[in-house]
């Protein structure tokens, strides 16, 4: 039988509440995307490169959606549905955070994060501390955006040949940690090798089909990079996995 | 294939043309959407656990509430600030409202832009960048919400068909587009990423500095790396064909 605490957290008013998350987020996406259109057009884009802009981000996004919907299992599990896609759809979105901020909260009610463990006082704990851990994203983005042009400004100094390659830098910088967090540090402090053949890999299968992309001649081709090289590093990783385990 | 300065998605106007309509048309009616819709989400992010005290009259224990407060801002708090600086330059003024709006940053929009951006042919941190950003974080916000709700609805049952090793080797789909990404950066200037990750190593691995401080050491040791090596013109990023990107669209 489904425990109080749980049926509480999938009612209707929390669905609804779920559709408040998901349907400001699109409605402010869509004031964005005909705002992006119009000054596209003020600045005589062509309409052939916002076109495929849309369709390429569309077929990129086919991964990481995947990975949300998988992780989206651990917190359906652990909070309930309807607070599961409130939360994913349009709030954080990492289920990491999601996880350790109700492990925070129900730790402070002095519960259990289990469906049989969690009880109906610390619902609202639990809720409380998710929501106060996170406000902040929003606020800063908010408050602060109008003034990061001017950091823009100051990097680029008017030459955009600058700005873009300070911009390559930055994000190799983000992501090279990110690489160096998830895959070179397993295996450096772990001896674990599965992460970094996941990466190598799938690094390997976008060089090759940017590469040929460009070769060829086809750049449509590059929408499909990402997917092709997810597919070979999970497959890569697990395949990994398996081989090294007894 | 005849080489210009210009990239596919380039606009035809001066810089000043756009500088201009950046300026006095877009950026003041972004940042006024941006602060409206983000005001009303942060009310919205206060009504589950308001939706569960007052519908069902559950009382709520609020040293409880200040006890996990002060853990959860210990983890969360500084990255408020680090990330929409760290991640700007890509994601653009309303592909940053967006995302700090709705979340999934690192693992969703950055990667879907950056794929966007190059496609479309234009510079990272250009005005058309700007416009292929939004455009980007625009489409990922419609996936995520098709995915969390088709996940929500329907994950408990899917999970029970599919095998243990399918849904295992998604503990590879973070390692696998960081692999992708950086190497798709790396193919503008290989030696950044190079240096990229060796600091990265360094700092992650055998730095003892806390991990809420390794993004933003990272990534601005990066910036004024690039900043100081631009103005002596080393490592300087080839102009590329004007590969048409549009006219692939065509084909």
């Amino acid at each position: 039988m489904e425990p109080e605490w749980l049926r509480m957290a999938s009612s209707p008013g929390m669905w609804i509440i779920g559709f408040f998350f998901a349907g400001n987020a699109l409605v402010c996406s869509y004031f964005f995307y005909r705002l992006a259109k119009k000054t596209g057009r003020r600045m005589k884009m062509k309409e052939e490169v916002m076109h495929e802009a849309l369709k390429a981000s569309f077929i990129t996004s086919l991964g990481p959606a995947m990975g949300a919907f998988v992780g989206l299992t651990v917190m359906v599990i652990a909070l309930g549905g309807a607070y599961a896609f409130a939360r994913e759809s349009a709030a954080v979105g990492s289920i990491m955070y999601e996880l350790i901020a109700a492990r925070f909260g129900a730790e402070a009610a002095g519960v259990p994060l289990t469906r049989e463990g969690m009880t109906v006082a610390a619902l609202p704990i639990v809720f409380w501390i998710g929501a106060i851990g996170s406000f902040g994203w929003v606020l800063t983005g908010g408050v602060f955006t109008r003034w990061l042009p001017k950091l823009k400004d100051l990097l680029g100094g008017g030459d955009v040949k600058r700005l873009q390659i300070i911009t390559v830098a930055m994000m190799l910088g983000a992501f090279g940690r990110m690489l160096t967090n998830q895959s070179i540090r397993p295996l450096i402090t772990k001896g674990q090798w599965p992460a970094i053949v996941a990466s190598i890999t799938a690094g390997i299968a976008a060089a090759i089909w940017l590469k040929t992309a460009d070769k060829i001649g086809k750049p449509n081709m590059k929408e499909y990079f990402l997917v092709v090289a997810l597919i070979v590093g999970m497959f890569f990783g697990q395949l990994t996995r398996l081989a090294m385990t007894p | 294939m005849e080489k210009t300065n210009k990239l596919a998605g380039e606009s035809p106007l001066s810089v000043a043309e756009k500088e201009e309509i950046m300026k006095k048309e877009y950026s003041p009616t972004a940042h006024r959407g941006g602060l409206i819709f983000s005001i009303i989400h942060i009310l919205i992010f206060f009504l589950p656990p308001l939706y569960i005290m007052f519908y069902f009259n559950i009382p709520v224990d609020w040293s409880a509430v200040a006890k996990g407060t002060v853990a959860v801002l210990g983890f969360s708090a500084p990255f408020w600030f680090i990330e929409p600086i760290s991640y700007f330059l890509v994601l653009g003024i309303a592909g940053t409202y967006i995302s700090f709006l709705a979340g999934n940053i690192s693992n969703f929009r950055l990667p879907v832009s950056a794929v966007a951006q190059e496609v479309a042919g234009v510079r990272e941190g250009s005005h058309e960048g700007e416009i292929v950003s939004t455009l980007a974080i625009v489409a990922t916000q419609i996936m995520l919400t098709l995915a969390a709700l088709s996940g929500a609805i329907f994950v408990t049952i899917v999970v029970k068909f599919l095998p243990k090793s399918f849904l295992a080797a998604f503990d590879w789909l973070l390692p696998s587009i960081w692999g992708a990404i950086v190497i798709q950066f790396a193919l503008r200037k290989w030696q950044y990423a190079v240096v990229a990750i060796l600091f990265s190593i360094y700092v992650d691995v055998y730095s003892p500095l806390p991990m809420w401080s390794h993004v933003p050491i990272i990534v601005f040791f990066m910036a004024i790396l690039a900043l100081k090596l631009y103005s002596k013109k080393i490592w300087l990023i080839a102009e590329k064909e004007a590969a048409p990107a549009a006219e692939g669209a065509k084909k």
